[in-house]
């Protein structure tokens, strides 16, 4: 019986092993990424950030990885996760619309722009098109209010938008 | 490529510099004028413009002490919201008695419509570096953060060379200009949550702990980041600091409105950096001396609404400022008058609206802002705001009952006093103020079911007027769902049933054939 | 250190919460997010209470579970101000909970008849004590928030089961509203069992002591032990049966059953 407990025990063993290692595809990744934060809990979020800069998204294996290598419980990182607007549990679409939804922008018809977008892509705010073609997300202030109104697709920004000006910019974006 | 991109904003507003000089000439540019002398990516610009000589004059021969008293006379308050007079939470940190102390820059700037923080973190970081160690200096801390937005990447960048070059220079790290002193400050992006801009919640972010403010009954300065004492100041704030040790104090409080000099709360000294966003003809920062009032600040430097059009009112404070009207426009900003108004200073956004602004649409707006960032801890802010949102949508649709107002009013008040964080705290304002203030508006969508600003679309109709209509075909080419219908040269019409109430015809039309 | 509440004056000893001293002055102020074991929180807001401190002029509000007392601090729990915020955060959590018979009874009490605005039909009025005795009492950090404002949950990781629950039912326990269950018929074979112990993190069910000769030797058996030092015996027992009217007691005592005049 004791052995039972030991042997159990050398299971648990292992199985820090092969987490250490690199468990799955990804854990090599992982590794580098906690490596490069210093292994630090309290870096968790930059740890995310990193994460999903390199996936796109936050993939739930990983985060599970994370969990057990920085000794972290999930229920925090799933909170984080979910807490802040910048993460994503779902892959997103291969163009993303960031429509901003800050003061100057609403004060200059963010509204209407809004549903012009919805019209085009076909779906609403936070949603991905079947084809994963867009991913639509409003967010607060881009930094630039002297264009308002004014969104970003994947990393240009364009300006000065009017409901009319919508198809002719989405067009290109395949 | 990027780069480029992202200082346009700032770029094109320089050419509205030299072209315009009124713009330029009520203006202050003591923070950020230096923007344009130096690339910010070369420490040595900034030293060849005299930087880092405040941090050599205070290491060489100030105590600790006589800088705390320096800045609590200077009667420099804080730029980040609460006004807080930094010399003061400076000592409080200072004779806190736990040696291991921190100093955090705020450069979370939430605030939608609002981008100061970002140029000076972008144009002239090592402002904020030094005044970051002379703070550190001055209440005996050795390890600085800077939490900075995750929208700004360029900052972080900027930042993060900005301190490696310092520490080349040796005005970080273990011993810095030979005095002993010991400090270096590390960089933390955010992710995207305007509650992270509050204190704790930034404190327990960095910490890596959900952004959820706590209680503040014992201050930061005592128990902040890690429980240790904790001076956290705004970007602004820090980049004030090395000309009030390098220029001097009278210099500082030659600027602004009222006196510092027996109570570090009594006045607004020096200046501040205002985003002048929204229905105002130059948009984009402005730095003022304390005390200027909002006319100068919109009609000298703004230039005035765009279109011919009304001033309506203006929003200060950021999303729970409140809505001034032009009664108002005679205010001199300082924390205190904008307090008394019902508003507030805040982190300096100010935004402009026009006589086609809904004012009861606006106070929606920032409660539906405020409503998605609250963090959801606390049942006050949570839910309160969720009710407030709840009327306030129904006013704005048409809906609204008799009574409504009243009971805006009562859930706000028990919102603001009893909600644990500032942000529930403060996020009543712009019902508040605009119930104030805009009563009438609120009474027209009540009573009459009818939007004065024209953009609750339950309440508004389009429809043209065929005396005025040319048949200009301008209107059926904008709308996006086709229903408008007319010849060439023949009076167009509407048709009600399909229109979305865009107002695309309206803005287009040359001829105001179309009204609403 | 002296202090004055609702006009009487009173000494007290060491640190304590505005609350913990007006439970020693025989008041009681409602309070949902508060519990002994725990770190206060500050959440439910109905622990609401005006103080004015010494040599400053004005009152604040403030909450009494996580406002320390401090030397010349006045006090008043029951002001008209306080009665009318208390009554609205009522109306709100109600507005919330609209079908949950203890949020209902609490209204009642609080002579709140239907709210004025709609909410939901939730059970779970986000008190956080579930989830804070999950991590700081058991330590099995098994269910956690998620998200943010309006849409704040608790929930486990993904919302799927989670294999770090060790079935203790503290959670149900400590649940001011029955939001959070458990699934009775384990812990009613628990019950029947009593002889046996489980151990719960291998979740390998009951075993003999002939199995596991460690009895309670074992780190993870510590779990159970120091479940039983905090609440006498373990809560999942307490949940069924014998200690079932004792827990409801506890439960409309936290509800403030005397609270309000
Ligand atoms: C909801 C909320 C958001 C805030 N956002 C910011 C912000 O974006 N930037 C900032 O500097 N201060 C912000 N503050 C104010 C900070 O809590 C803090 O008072 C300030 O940074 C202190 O610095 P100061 O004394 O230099 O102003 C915010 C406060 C609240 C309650
Ligand atoms: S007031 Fe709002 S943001 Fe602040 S703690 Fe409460 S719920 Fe969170
Ligand atoms: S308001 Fe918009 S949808 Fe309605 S008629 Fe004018 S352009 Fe068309
Ligand atoms: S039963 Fe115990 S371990 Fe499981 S969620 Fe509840 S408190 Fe946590
Ligand atoms: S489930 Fe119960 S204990 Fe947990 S937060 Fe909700 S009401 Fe509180
Ligand atoms: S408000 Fe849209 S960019 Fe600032
Ligand atoms: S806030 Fe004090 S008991 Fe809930």
């Amino acid at each position: 019986m004791v052995r039972d407990t030991e042997h159990e025990l050398m299971g648990i063993i292992e199985d820090m092993l092969s987490v250490k290692e690199g468990r799955g595809p990804n854990g090599r990744v992982i590794n580098e990424i906690l490596d490069r934060n210093g292994n630090d809990p309290t870096r968790i979020v930059a740890i995310l950030q990193c994460l999903q800069d390199r996936f796109g998204y936050l993939p739930r294996e990983e985060l599970y990885l994370i969990s057990d290598l920085l000794g972290l419980p999930m229920n925090r990182i799933y909170h984080l996760a979910t807490f802040f607007k910048a993460f994503k549990l779902t892959p997103p679409g291969r163009n993303t619309i960031k429509l901003c939804m800050g003061t100057a922008c609403h004060v200059r018809g963010a509204g209407v722009i809004k549903d012009a977008i919805e019209r085009y892509i076909g779906v609403s705010v936070g949603g991905t098109t079947a084809d994963f073609r867009f991913s639509f997300e409003t967010v607060r202030c881009l930094g630039c209010c002297g264009l308002a109104p004014v969104m970003t697709v994947g990393d240009t920004v364009h300006g000065k938008l009017e409901p009319s000006m919508i198809r002719k910019v989405l067009e290109k974006y395949r | 490529m990027k780069r480029l991109l992202y200082r346009d904003p700032v770029t094109k507003k320089r050419i509205v510099h030299e072209q315009e000089l009124p713009f330029l000439r009520k203006q202050q540019r003591v923070v950020f004028g230096d923007n344009t002398r130096i690339r910010p990516d070369d420490i040595t610009d900034y030293i060849a413009i005299g930087g880092y000589q405040a941090l050599r004059i205070v290491l060489e021969d100030w105590t600790p002490v006589k800088v705390i008293n320096a800045i609590i006379r200077s009667g420099l308050r804080g730029r980040g919201g609460g006004g807080f007079p930094t010399g003061i939470k400076w000592r409080s940190a200072r004779k806190a008695k736990q040696k291991e102390k921190y100093v955090i820059c705020n450069a979370d700037e939430g605030d939608p419509g609002a981008f100061m923080d970002r140029s000076i973190c972008e144009g002239n970081p090592h402002r904020i570096i030094e005044g970051m160690i002379i703070g550190a200096y001055a209440v005996g801390a050795e390890k600085g953060y800077i939490y900075v937005r995750k929208e700004y990447p360029l900052a972080v960048e900027t930042l993060s060379t900005a301190i490696s070059q310092a520490r080349d220079c040796g005005f970080l790290g273990g011993n810095i200009l030979g005095s002993g002193m010991m400090f270096d400050i590390t960089i933390s992006r955010g992710a995207g949550a305007f509650i992270c801009g509050e204190s704790t919640a930034l404190m327990a972010s960095l910490e890596g702990r959900v952004g959820e403010p706590r209680a503040k009954y014992i201050h930061t300065v005592e128990k902040g980041l890690y429980d240790r004492p904790t001076v956290l100041n705004n970007v602004e704030t820090w980049a004030n600091v090395p000309h009030i040790i390098s220029k001097g104090v009278e210099w500082f409080t030659s600027m602004g409105t009222g006196d510092v000099k027996s109570d570090p709360w009594g006045g607004s000294m020096g200046t501040k950096v205002f985003s002048l966003v929204g229905n105002v003809n130059n948009t984009g920062l402005v730095e003022v001396p304390m005390g200027m009032t909002l006319r100068e600040i919109i009609f000298d430097i703004g230039g005035g609404i765009p279109n011919g059009r009304k001033f309506k009112a203006v929003q200060t404070g950021g999303p729970s400022g409140g809505c001034l009207p032009e009664s108002m426009l005679d205010l001199p900003v300082d924390f205190d008058r904008l307090t008394e108004a019902g508003s507030m200073m805040g982190s300096g956004g100010m935004i402009v609206m026009d006589e086609n602004t809904c004012m009861v649409d606006m106070a929606r707006y920032f409660i539906d802002f405020l409503k998605d960032e609250s963090c959801g801890k606390c049942l006050p802010c949570r839910e309160g705001l969720r009710a407030i949102l709840e009327v306030l949508t129904r006013i704005t649709e048409g809906e609204g009952k008799r009574g409504d107002i009243k009971l805006l009013e009562e859930i706000s008040r028990t919102v603001a006093d009893t909600s644990l964080c500032a942000l529930g705290g403060s996020a009543p304002n712009p019902v508040l103020s605009t119930i104030r203030y805009f009563r009438d508006e609120y009474v027209a969508h009540i009573r009459d079911k009818s939007c004065p600003g024209g953009t609750c679309r339950a309440l508004v109709h389009y429809r043209v007027i065929p005396e005025a209509c040319t048949g200009c075909t301008a209107c059926a080419k904008v709308c996006p769902v086709d229903c408008i219908s007319g010849e060439k040269r023949a009076v167009h019409a509407i048709d009600e049933t399909r229109c979305v109430k865009c107002g695309a015809c309206y803005s287009v039309c040359r001829f105001n054939a179309i009204e609403r | 250190m002296r202090y004055t509440i609702n006009g009487k004056k009173r000494t007290a000893r060491g640190k304590m919460t505005v609350l913990e001293a007006a439970r020693s002055a025989g008041i009681d102020i409602p309070s949902l997010c508060d519990n002994d074991y725990l770190e206060p929180y500050g959440a439910c807001r109905l622990c609401v209470v005006e103080v004015r401190e010494k040599g400053r002029k004005g009152w604040r509000v403030v909450a009494s579970c996580l406002y320390p007392l401090k030397e010349g601090l006045e006090i008043r729990t029951d002001s008209k101000l306080i009665l009318q915020h208390r009554k609205l955060l009522v109306e709100l959590m109600l507005a919330r909970c609209s079908g949950n018979r203890y949020v209902r009874r609490l209204a009642k009490r609080f002579g709140v008849k239907r709210p004025r605005f709609g909410g939901g039909d939730e059970d779970c009025i986000m008190c956080g004590l579930c989830v804070r005795v999950c991590s700081e009492i058991v330590g099995a950090a098994a269910i956690g928030f998620s998200s943010r404002g309006i849409s704040r949950k608790v929930e486990t990781p993904f919302g799927i089961d989670s294999s770090k629950c060790i079935a203790c039912g503290a959670c149900t326990y400590v649940c001011p509203t029955g939001a959070i269950n458990m699934e009775y018929e384990r812990v009613i074979e628990l019950r029947k069992n009593e002889k046996e112990h489980m151990c719960r993190y291998t979740l390998m069910g009951f075993l003999d002591e002939a199995v596991c000769m460690l009895n309670y030797e074992c780190a993870r058996c510590e779990v159970d032990q120091r479940m039983r030092d905090r609440f006498d015996t373990h809560p999942a027992f307490a949940m069924h049966g014998r200690l079932r009217g004792a827990a409801a007691a506890g439960r409309v005592k936290r509800t403030g059953k005397k609270g309000v005049k």
